[in-house]
């Protein structure tokens, strides 16, 4: 251990790991929640499968990119403390919105985070903002809209073509098609969102010299990745959940199914054209689309809750990512490091206090929208008085 | 504000695409699994529950049926190639 950079090398592992976590925390919500709100899968069943798909999924995706925010931010200007910095800022906007019952993107929360230190770092001209409209901003207005249209024919459709059918089959058919196209979208989750963390931690032990720019990824950063985001997945971010199950609209397995299979294939196709869509985006903008095709109410105070959440992503991560930098810069050295990790730590046992006070979890995740609704209000009424 | 929306910040056509191969796909296949449940249902082969009059049994249906699952089944492993081939 005579590598003067080692403290803040094990740190930025243990926070890529911890992101990894939250990222699957967060997402389970992506692939699971339509199927336990329409009780195709049992709570504990359907984070469990999703779990094992993720872990499958983060396995299988072999080719790992050491890059993090690329073309988004000059690659030069990414040291390990922004590396650091970026991804504390992802994880409070994760715990954050997770607290609040959000789905919102990891993927964007981290790009925030990296974009904040690298402007304290180097400048605002070290961000590539055409990067960051292409990549992040556009992609962020159309997946919503993308995937809402095509659940929209594909509920109705799923409706008008089985009327007659008997119900039993019917919602039976229903609810494995949907424990499928769940599967799928877990799959997905773990093949992109895995090999994200894989290459931020690929990056730090390349920027650090630890492994040559050459190499491959050490087989300890693919399994402690899988590992890391499968455990996030089955634990499950209930109060995600249940806002993607419950929230939105008043969902049956024929929407769900309709959903979910609209947002596999939205992902699948943005996959192969190399357009970066946020999941939870997709499989947000699919549940709205699901009820549409249905011509049933959306709750839209509660999407435009998660539209406002989005659009704040980049800029509250980015805060973050920007003062823990600053921090680690002032203070200077493995103290600063610490003081910020400590600091992070700190708010996510907060966090994690304040959700004891309306507790979602496996249990009461399916409960009726109106009176946890109203709790949750109350809670965040709460924080904001404080 | 048009800059901004010029191709050369986004990838118009790639997104094109991808509509319409959702629309196109995504709404598709879903419409061909609700026709192999309803041709399955119409088979006759699975039992309907006491209160529903059980429709008579027909092979053509439920192979059509199947035939309509199999194909949703082959769009799955499909995306599954696509994922991985990436």
């Amino acid at each position: 251990m005579n590598d003067p950079n080692a403290f803040i090398l094990v740190m930025v592992v243990i926070l890529g790991l911890g992101f990894d976590f939250t990222n699957g925390f967060h997402d389970a919500a992506n692939a699971m929640a339509t199927s336990i709100a329409t009780g195709a899968l049992k709570p504990k069943v359907a984070v469990t499968i999703s779990a094992f798909a993720n872990l499958l999924g983060a396995f299988l995706s072999l080719a790992v990119a050491a890059t993090i925010a690329k073309g988004i931010v000059d690659q030069n200007a990414v040291t390990i403390e922004v590396v650091f910095a970026g991804l504390a800022g992802g994880i409070a906007w994760n715990v954050t919105t997770w607290y609040l019952g959000i789905p919102s993107s990891s993927s964007h929360a981290l790009i925030g985070g990296v974009m904040g230190a690298t402007i304290v770092h180097a400048g605002s001209t070290a961000v590539i903002w055409k990067g960051v409209t292409s990549k992040v901003l556009i992609p962020a207005i159309l997946a919503p809209i993308i995937a809402a249209l095509v659940a929209t024919a594909a509920t109705w459709l799923a409706y008008r073509v089985t009327t007659r059918a008997v119900e039993k089959v019917r919602t039976a058919g229903f609810r494995w098609g949907q424990v499928g196209t769940a599967t799928l979208v877990s799959l997905a989750h773990g093949t992109n969102d895995a090999q994200k963390t894989m290459g931020v931690l690929t990056l730090a032990l390349v920027a650090n010299g630890t492994i040559s720019k050459a190499a491959s990824t050490p087989d300890w950063v693919i399994i402690s990745c899988a590992l890391a985001i499968s455990l996030g997945t089955y634990m499950g971010g209930w109060r995600v959940i249940r806002t993607l199950g419950k929230g939105l609209i008043e969902i049956q397995s024929a929407q769900g199914f309709a959903s979910q299979a609209s947002s596999a294939v939205v992902i699948l196709s943005s996959t192969h054209y190399g357009i970066p869509l946020s999941t939870t985006q997709v499989c947000s903008g699919s549940v709205v689309g699901a009820g549409l095709g249905r011509a049933q109410p959306v709750r839209w105070s509660v999407f435009g809750r998660m539209v406002v959440t989005w659009l704040l992503t980049l800029p509250a991560a980015g805060l973050v990512g920007a003062a823990t930098f600053a921090v680690i810069n002032g203070i200077g050295g493995d103290l600063g490091v610490i003081v910020m990790a400590v600091a992070l730590a700190a708010f996510c046992a907060g966090i994690y206090v304040l959700s004891r006070q309306s507790t979602v979890d496996a249990g009461n995740v399916n409960d009726a929208w109106g009176a946890q609704g109203r709790r949750a209000r109350r809670a965040v009424v709460r924080v904001g008085t404080k | 504000m048009m800059r901004v929306l010029a191709d050369s910040y986004v990838d118009w056509a790639s997104m094109w695409k991808i509509l319409v191969i959702s629309v196109c796909v995504g709404a598709g296949l879903v419409a061909v699994y609700a026709v192999g449940l309803r041709a399955l249902s119409a088979s006759g082969y699975l039992r309907v529950g006491e209160d529903q009059a059980q429709p008579k049994r027909n092979a053509f249906v439920l192979v059509a049926a199947i035939i309509c699952i199999a194909i949703v089944a082959a769009g799955a492993l499909y995306g599954l190639n696509v994922m991985f081939d990436k």
